[in-house]
């Protein structure tokens, strides 16, 4: 069985799981729909600062969510041992990862489908620049913190502090993308400048991170 | 500690002690910044020499990964935690530089930006290291390491680029501003000082690693024999 | 902060700290040099 076969397969059971219970997808929407609440009574700026701060607010809300949703990811299979069953079993562990990862990047951006249009009516927000390039910074942005944080948080469920170790691993390592999402959503939110380099190293970042994620997911599985 | 190690000592302090001496004394007052600007010859060695640890991290940990022999796993765990060391020597030497010259603590300066990812970076390594349970620290710290030198230069371009975006002063002149000839022996002293005590400090870390493990490894033992089962 | 008054603060800083780590490193020895003897006579 090839490994897409594979990594389909067990795409379609989590996704069937979460649709039939809910459980992860309701609280996450919920979370989100909390922090857009909070931050915009937090930070309530007018319509001209705010096309400014808003790359960097909804970066910041889709990060946190992330983790939230990033942080159940595992936490059911080791409920129900799957991650032995996974171990044993002759399946290639990048099929696994790579499930987990699209089922994460699913997860989280239907997350951000509820929470961008409730960032742009609290903020009144309206892009200077072509909509569609959000959409691309939006998918590549999304890629490159699921794809981490997928990793991180195989390794961080091994850990005693298991929750508070995601971030503070995940964190670090994605500063660079973090400052390009907010930087290329700002520049194309406010058309002053163009979002051309930071889209590439989005790319760039998604294209390295992913190939290491792959070489080293199989060493992280087996460590025992 | 044999007689090598001791020679060895002795001379890295007397290094240091004669670095210090060309920074401090030998060294022309800069023109523009005046005497604060000697921190430099603290601030840059330290600098060079904590990613020298890094990089030395970073092959410790691949080795590791392909042969999973305790000595690369050991070295690793060293390296990044003086690395760490010599790292929080620049982030506290640059402000301190900044103030006086520029008014301001930080200007989120490419090469110090740079630095502070770094340092979360291998914190964040270190953090992994102490709370992770039982025998895969060593590999989950190992693909860690790879991720976090792996972002270096990713890190480093994209801070770049935010700053001709962004522009503010940048500590320790810009990237064309050359080295007035002078300067260099201070300079390479005050380096091969740092890193003479950056080996010192690494080989005990080293020794310290080797001898926890063995701990470990015996309570381990005992509590297999001891247990009733 | 004026610029000698910078230029000592940061000497001292770096010293601070590379002295606090060899410190900090002295008294992880000191523990696992009495872990090793409490073995030694447990076992």
């Amino acid at each position: 069985m090839s490994t897409m076969t594979m990594a389909r397969a067990t795409l379609a059971k989590d996704l069937r799981m979460e649709w039939r219970s809910k459980d992860a997808i309701n609280s996450m929407l919920f979370f989100g729909l909390l922090v857009v609440v909070i931050f915009s009574f937090a930070f309530n700026p007018n319509a001209e600062e705010s096309r400014h701060i808003a790359g960097g607010l909804i970066w910041v809300a889709f990060l946190f969510a992330a983790v939230v949703a990033l942080n159940q990811t595992w936490a059911r299979e080791l409920r129900n041992q799957v991650l032995d069953a996974y171990r044993v079993s002759p399946a290639p562990a990048n099929a696994l990862f790579l499930a987990k990862a699209f089922g994460n990047f699913i997860f989280v951006a239907v997350l951000e489908l509820l929470m961008a249009p409730l960032f742009i009516v609290f903020y009144n927000l309206r892009s200077v620049g072509p909509a569609w390039q959000l959409v691309v910074v939006a998918v590549l942005g999304t890629w490159a913190l699921v794809v981490n944080g997928t990793f991180f948080a195989a390794l961080s469920i091994r850990t005693r502090n298991r929750e508070m170790m995601l971030p503070l691993i995940l964190f670090p390592i994605s500063i660079p993308a973090l400052l390009a999402m907010v930087d290329s959503t700002t520049s194309i939110l406010t058309g002053e400048a163009s979002p051309d380099f930071w889209m590439k190293m989005l790319l760039v970042y998604d294209v390295v991170f992913t190939s290491v994620c792959l070489l080293l997911f199989e060493s992280v599985l087996n460590a025992e | 500690m044999n007689l090598l190690t001791k020679l060895f000592l002795v001379l890295t302090v007397a290094a240091l002690g004669y670095a210090a001496y060309e920074g401090l004394v030998v060294a022309p007052t800069e023109q523009t910044m005046g005497d604060v600007q000697r921190i430099f010859y603290y601030h840059v060695p330290s600098a060079w020499t904590a990613f020298l640890l890094f990089f030395s991290n970073f092959i410790a940990s691949i080795v590791y990964l392909a042969k999973r022999n305790a000595a690369a796993d050991a070295v690793a765990a060293a390296t990044a935690e003086v690395g760490v060391v010599f790292c929080t020597v620049v982030l506290v030497t640059g402000p301190i530089w900044a103030r006086p010259v520029w008014g301001i603590w930080w200007t989120w300066d490419a090469r110090l930006t740079t630095t502070l990812v770094l340092w979360l970076i291998y914190v964040s390594y270190l953090v992994l290291r102490r709370y992770s349970v039982g025998s895969q620290t060593s590999v989950l710290a190992a693909a860690l390491a790879i991720f976090g030198f792996v972002d270096v230069p990713i890190v480093y371009m994209t801070i770049r680029w935010f700053r001709t975006q962004h522009p503010s002063p940048v500590i320790g002149g810009g990237e064309g501003s050359g080295l007035h000839p002078s300067m260099w022996p201070p300079l390479l002293w005050n380096w091969l000082a740092f890193s003479m005590l950056a080996v010192v400090l690494v080989v005990a870390r080293y020794r310290l690693q080797t001898m926890e493990q063995e701990v470990e490894k015996e309570h381990a033992h005992a509590a297999l024999q001891g247990s009733p089962q | 902060m004026k610029g000698i008054v910078a230029l000592k603060v940061a000497y001292i800083a770096t010293w601070v700290i590379q002295l606090g780590y060899i410190g900090y490193l002295f008294s992880r020895y000191k523990r696992v040099r009495e872990e090793i003897k409490d073995l030694k006579r447990g076992s």
